[in-house]
């Protein structure tokens, strides 16, 4: 079962302030995100730190957010912390991440990931779109079954690196094609 | 069929003219500026097309089979749409009225809750949402096993 996680946990040291709470028209980011996850008939989670955990109690309902468990935990950081901690409290679901900053993505490239997981999943650990030659780790579907291995080498401090973009490198990875035109539409807006 | 255009009513009409239909309907939806007490500016709407195509079809060879229909046609917009403007049309031809109903509502219904069109409400008060086409905001249920059956 597939759950849609909208991630925002990040610093957002560049941008100088939490970019989920940030507005495109009267809108936050997260509930953008959050919206466009819900189109496509999924359960959807709010992935958020533990200082925004109040804050963000404040615009989604309490048992949408899923907390970070402390960085020393995986003794990693960032995204891929977030992600397993996810996975730790939801180990059965294939979760479907989504970054707040990806503001300009459209429902119907969700929509084709989603569809690109429902037919390939037992051929797959990850289902992503590549940009330009790299992986879209922020927009990206990761297995439970995957997640569960991760997870244990995370818990042994036995990851060699500690990025999402690694994890989608080495596992059974469907990488989808983007048009150029649809380029600007993965845009992260993590820079003021 | 998905289309970004305006949709031409009377030329679709006119291509549909059939000697042996005692009935034509048509059904217009078009934007209204009021849903769930809010005022609305506009809409927009996206559809994932490769598939919302194929299933707009089987939704009218579904109908044609089951209410004996002579023709069947349904366009749905995508874009944005102002308040008035047409975003979906269905018409159906049979041989008598109460087929070319049942038939059109048949088609109607199933592309609204079925096909994968999505629309974004704009308010008044400068907030907006997207959201299921249908405003019963049920999840595209026959989805899944559509996608699982027909590739």
């Amino acid at each position: 079962m597939l759950t849609g996680v909208v991630f925002c946990g990040g610093k957002s040291s560049r941008m100088g302030s939490d970019k989920g709470l940030l507005q495109k028209g009267n809108v936050t980011w997260a509930e953008l995100a959050f919206q466009k996850l819900q189109c496509l008939g999924i359960k959807v989670i709010i992935s958020v730190n533990e200082t925004q955990q109040q804050t963000y109690g404040q615009i989604f309902s309490k048992n949408l957010l899923m907390v970070d468990k402390p960085t020393s935990v995986f003794n990693l950081d960032g995204p891929l912390n977030g992600l397993l901690s996810v996975h730790k409290q939801l180990p059965e679901r294939d979760l479907f991440i989504l970054a707040c900053d990806m503001t300009d993505i459209s429902i119907p490239l969700l929509f084709k990931l989603k569809d690109a997981f429902i037919t390939n999943r037992l051929k797959y650990d990850y289902f992503t779109y590549v940009n330009q030659g790299d992986y879209e780790p922020m927009c990206a579907i990761y297995s439970s079954r995957k997640l569960h291995e991760i997870y244990k080498e995370a818990l042994d401090h036995l990851l060699p690196a500690f990025s999402m973009k690694y994890i989608l490198s080495n596992g059974q990875t469907l990488g989808i094609p983007i048009d150029k035109s649809e380029t600007a539409l993965f845009c992260n807006y993590n820079q003021k | 069929m998905i289309t970004p255009h305006e949709i031409p009513i009377e030329r679709l009409l006119a291509s549909l003219q059939n000697d042996k239909a005692g009935a034509s309907v048509l059904f217009v939806g078009s934007v209204r500026n009021v849903n769930k007490e809010k005022e609305v500016l506009w809409l927009e709407y996206e559809a994932f097309k490769p598939l919302a195509d194929k299933m707009i079809n089987k939704i009218k060879e579904e109908a044609k089979s089951k209410f004996n229909l002579i023709a069947a046609i349904c366009v749905h917009r995508v874009g944005k749409l102002k308040i008035g403007e047409t975003a979906v049309i269905v018409i159906t031809l049979a041989m008598h009225r109460k087929e070319a109903y049942d038939a059109n509502q048949f088609i109607i219904d199933k592309v609204k809750h079925e096909a994968p069109i999505w629309k974004k409400e704009y308010w008044k008060d400068g907030t907006y949402a997207w959201g299921h086409n249908c405003n019963c905001q049920l999840p595209h249920k026959d989805l899944q096993e559509y996608l699982l059956n027909h590739k």
